[in-house]
């Protein structure tokens, strides 16, 4: 079995969400056994899930596996099926605030039921209060239609333990707030203390990570087998870098690398370890294998560490077979002068210096266009689209540049446009640059570790050019424009370096992996006493 | 059915509880079906129960009612053989007989205590925090199984009660949240009692719910109302076939003149003339019976006795003087201000004067650890220190023994409603001195001046105390008392008791 491990599966996904489902779906293509297991507690989580092609069946969610939830039918819960234990209630309908105020006879207010309006006033919150006017429980619904959680609070109105339930509303998992030493402010509440009831035994932890370990024993105990091992591959290393390491039993534990393992990627011998992953680095040669994206990325950390743990590299972006089987469509047939960018606004990306490159190209071709696709990040009160706007003012492109927000639609916009360009200041990967050469668009960046500077093959299906100047971008786009064949010919060449993503390709990389994992099994088990 | 309801059965009961302890026992002794009923959560009541000679099927508390456990057997549960610990995570390190803890790898995450009065059964179990905070709080009953789980404010207090089934589901929660400022229960939540869920302002409110809910399941029910803390529920209890509030106690302050006194508040609800709620009240005597009725004329009020002697205890055999401690003097009662313990000590200061080796024995339970200080140093300030027994309060079989050791019982208290203590020394043929105190020497019912004892006026331990030596100077004067002490208990049969509540239920 292989585990492939989250928090959550947002609406909003990074590149590690789109990561972790094209390798999903990709071993769901193959046959392979495996689960989606997230960690963090999410009402919504179902809905996600499913959204992104992930059956209830195929996911464990930690609450969910603790909660026995896993497998629940949806029902449709508004406030008429809810039991206040009150007769006489009047319910005030709120449609503005998309909520009840249900009053008794009294005018006394005994909840707050939050809905969602969009969805036949499905309930997601109740806001309970007793009798003489205290707020002491908050109730949260899942969205398939039962209180999942449970928040209690204080009489001074704060959080002070939430209450996981099983689906017939009992406590199964219990967390607490306490005032510490630990904390500075007297009065500020930590949670100090995870209470677990599971198969009729009692069990206390400190953390989540401690939860989280307990959890990973069991799945690795449920899904045990002697002939083969379970996979776990960390896809984010603060849910379970330490943890991986102390499993009770034997397991295949996999560190996956989603971005530079360095803070600086483009000093990835000397600087300061990414902060996500300093504890997992120092620990490498603990972990069964570490995956990174990149041959670059592989080649910096075997230099860097020298681990006795086996790398590999396998890429996290992969191009569909109808995608890569698709009609290639010519530059001719393209709009002239339109670079796209798929990217979150925000500082790493440094889309202002693909903007500033297309300022100075207007000057020469005045046809040229960019549009940027992707939310703003609001880090610094927009600080990266505030850059943004401010190079369009100063090179005078309201015209010709258009930030368009997030998009799906990938295929009908990378199939008009001609270029993809990359400024970006640091990258784990970048899927997007993997969908244009995809789709044939003439990539060019900068050479940015990593993912792009390996994506792109300089003079082959784009240019790289150097790290942080604009310029040069500028001069790559105008050389690439004023010449039609060079287009068609880096064009083409894009189409055809997409092969190196093939799902063939990555699979069989990934396979390298599972061999591995295999070959090892019969060993890990006999140090054990277990398959005996 | 008659529903005879309190608040609890304690380890240490009051004259109430004991009355209506027997009440139930004369009931069932006659075939007719009577319960002790009561509205306070009381893990140990089934250890309280048995310990009052009581069987569970004649006992019913509220939240038994509603946890499901009202026909439980006794499993003794070792702390050790717990099936929810791991104990291939955990190590039970005890720390004495009373507590062991459970560790993990050294750290305490919780405290298990010990049942009290048990070797090694499961009381407590109290997790915690890594700072030592408590978290949860488990509960086990007397019975060996899960009752409940508690749960804590930041600062320490209570914030949740869940009450559990046998198969470990929350039942009813209580939630203690702040009424102007304090911290105090404010809810009572039934949580799916047959499909529904019902949330109650007050305990009360939610005893209301049950008796209406034990009441549909009987013919002719009768209630009786034996706190007056439980009156208000009781009164709004729809159903019934009829209701009383019996009053065990003088329902005024002013137990000198009881027609002119205000009535104690909590006796207010069942003496208003204009929400009579209850059928009639009852009292033990007609003395007390009269006073209220001469005040409240429009009121129903009736006599029906709080106590009698069993038959086993009439025919036991008589003790003589020689065969109890020399020149012991009882004191049976609850160590308390009204009940005036520091005159008895007193009267055994001044009949040392004429008896040098007398002794008092003190048995009850203290209000107060304070009382018991106060009573030891009036005794070393009177020199008799040494003569003052403080003996625990104790079971039936405890009181007996003191009853039978000791050659006279004295009364000092400023009034009884009905003195079941010396109805109780009746039967073991004690000599009886007590001060004139309304209801229980206002007839010769108890005491009979000069014949099975004296009366004397409240305010003299003097005289007390010489009455006292006369008797205990005198060995044929105490043994003409005693057979006269004998004779009186039979005025307290079971058939003369039973037959006169039949006769208050009839009218």
């Amino acid at each position: 079995m292989i585990f492939h491990i989250n928090a959550t599966m947002p609406e909003q996904k990074s590149g590690i969400e789109h990561a972790e489902i094209q390798r999903f779906m990709l071993f769901k293509k193959n046959h392979i056994t495996q689960k989606l297991v997230l960690r963090d507690w999410d009402p919504e989580c179902h809905r996600q899930t499913r959204a992104a092609g992930i059956d209830d069946d195929d996911l464990i969610n930690m609450f969910d596996y603790f909660q026995k939830t896993t497998i629940v039918a949806t029902q449709l819960l508004t406030v008429k099926d809810l039991d206040f234990g009150v007769t006489g209630l009047v319910f005030n309908d709120e449609p503005q605030n998309a909520r009840y105020l249900v009053v008794d006879n009294n005018q006394m207010l005994v909840a707050r039921v939050n809905y969602v309006n969009s969805e036949k006033q499905r309930v997601k919150s109740v806001e309970l209060f007793d009798g003489f006017g205290n707020l002491y429980r908050v109730d949260h619904y899942d969205v398939r239609g039962f209180k999942s959680l449970q928040q209690w609070y204080t009489p001074d109105n704060k959080i002070e333990s939430e209450t996981w339930l099983d689906v017939h509303g009992q406590p199964v998992l219990e967390s607490f707030f306490k005032t510490t030493k630990a904390v500075n402010h007297q009065s500020e509440l930590t949670r100090t203390n995870w209470h677990l009831t599971f198969n009729d035994k009692s069990y206390d932890f400190d953390t989540i990570e401690d939860l989280t370990i307990h959890f990973l024993d069991a799945i690795n105990q449920n899904f045990f087998s002697a002939s083969e091992p379970n996979i776990f591959i960390l896809d984010r290393s603060h849910l379970a870098d330490y943890g991986l390491l102390h499993l009770k039993n034997p397991a295949y534990t996999v560190l996956h690398l989603h971005n530079s393992h360095a803070g600086e990627a483009q000093e990835p011998m000397q600087s300061i370890l990414n902060n996500n992953y300093e504890f997992a680095m120092n620990a490498l040669n603990q972990y069964d294998a570490v995956v990174s994206a990149t041959p670059q990325q592989t080649r910096d950390i075997q230099l860097r560490f020298q681990p006795n743990v086996p790398l590999f590299t396998i890429p996290v972006g992969i191009v569909k077979d109808t995608l890569l089987h698709a009609k290639h469509v010519s530059v001719g047939q393209r709009q002239f002068g339109k670079i796209v960018a798929f990217a979150r606004i925000a500082w790493e990306k440094h889309l202002d210096d693909l903007v500033r490159a297309v300022g100075i190209v207007k000057q020469e071709i005045p046809e040229v266009s960019l549009d940027l696709y992707g939310y703003a990040d609001t880090t610094d009160n927009f600080r990266a689209k505030r850059a943004v706007e401010a190079v369009i003012d100063k090179y005078h492109l309201a015209d010709s540049v258009t930030m368009r927000g997030y998009t799906t639609n990938i295929d009908a916009v990378e199939n008009q446009a001609m270029i993809y360009g990359l400024t970006s200041r640091m990258e784990g990967f970048n899927l997007a640059i993997m969908e244009g050469i995809a789709h044939g668009l003439i990539a060019l960046t900068y050479d940015v570790n990593y993912g792009p500077n390996e994506i792109v093959q300089d003079n082959i299906n784009g240019r790289i050019v150097p790290y942080g100047d604009y310029r040069a971008m500028a001069d790559a786009i105008i050389t690439v424009l004023r010449d039609p064949e060079l287009a068609q010919r880096y064009s083409e060449g894009a189409y055809q370096s997409a092969e190196r993503y093939s799902e063939t390709n990555v699979m069989a990389a990934w396979q390298k992996l599972i061999d591995d994992a295999n070959q090892k099994w019969q060993h890990k088990i006999a140090a054990t006493n277990l398959g005996r | 059915m008659n529903f005879f309801i309190s608040e609890n059965i304690f380890s240490f009961n009051s004259g109430t509880e004991h009355a209506q302890i027997k009440r139930t026992k004369l009931f069932n002794a006659f075939d007719d079906a009577a319960k002790y009923v009561t509205r306070n959560y009381n893990r140990l009541l089934d250890r309280d129960l048995k310990a009052v000679g009581l069987t569970p099927d004649v006992v019913l508390n509220m939240y038994d009612f509603f946890q499901g456990t009202t026909d439980v057997k006794r499993i003794e549960q070792n702390l050790r053989l717990l099936k929810m610990l791991p104990l291939d995570t955990y190590h039970i390190v005890a720390d004495g007989p009373n507590q062991s803890f459970l560790k993990h790898n050294g750290r305490r995450i919780a405290t298990i205590t010990v049942m009290p009065e048990t070797v090694g059964l499961v009381n407590e179990v109290i997790f915690e925090d890594r700072a030592g905070n408590p978290t949860i709080r488990e509960n086990w009953d007397w019975r060996g199984f899960k009752s409940s789980v508690d749960t804590f404010h930041p600062d320490g207090s209570l914030a949740t009660q869940r009450f559990l089934n046998l198969n470990g589901e929350v039942v009813l929660e209580i939630t203690h949240m702040a009424i102007n400022g304090i911290v105090q229960p404010t809810m009572w939540q039934l949580l799916n009692y047959q499909g529904h869920h019902y949330r109650f302002n007050s305990e009360n409110e939610l005893m209301t719910f049950f008796l209406n809910e034990i009441v549909k399941q009987y013919q002719e029910v009768t209630l009786i109302s034996d706190r007056r803390t439980l009156d208000e529920p009781i009164g709004k209890v729809s159903g019934a076939k009829q209701k009383f509030a019996y009053f065990h106690d003088i329902h005024t302050p002013n137990v000198v003149q009881p027609r002119v006194g205000a009535p104690y508040p909590v006796y207010e609800m069942a003496l208003s003339q204009k929400n009579q709620q209850f059928d009639a009240i009852l009292v033990p005597t007609d003395a007390q019976q009269q006073d209220i009725q001469a005040v409240y004329p429009n009121l129903n009020v009736k006599t029906a006795p709080d106590t009698f002697i069993s038959p086993t205890m009439l025919t036991q055999s008589q003790i003589s003087f020689k065969d109890r401690v020399n020149h012991r003097i009882l004191f049976l009662g609850r160590l308390s201000p009204e009940k005036n313990p520091e005159a008895a000590v007193q009267v055994l200061a001044v009949t040392r004067r004429y008896v040098n080796d007398a002794t008092l024995e003190f048995m009850g339970y203290p209000a107060n650890e304070e009382i018991v200080q106060k009573l030891r140093q009036l005794a070393r300030d009177l020199r008799v220190e040494s003569s003052v027994i403080f003996t625990p309060y104790g079971n039936y079989a405890a009181v007996s023994e003191a009853l039978s050791r000791a050659q006279v019982i004295i009364e000092t208290s400023h009034g009884e409603g009905f003195g079941m203590n010396l109805v109780e020394a009746l039967a073991f043929g004690l000599p009886i001195v007590s001060c004139r105190i309304n209801y229980t020497t206002t007839t010769h019912e108890i005491v009979e001046n000069n014949s099975n004892g004296y009366v004397v006026p409240s305010e003299s331990p003097n005289i007390m105390a010489q009455r006292v030596a006369n008797i205990l100077n005198n060995p044929s004067k105490w043994t003409n008392m005693s057979t006269a002490s004998y004779q009186k208990a039979k005025f307290f049969s079971a058939e003369k008791m039973y037959k006169a509540w039949q006769q208050v239920f009839k009218n």
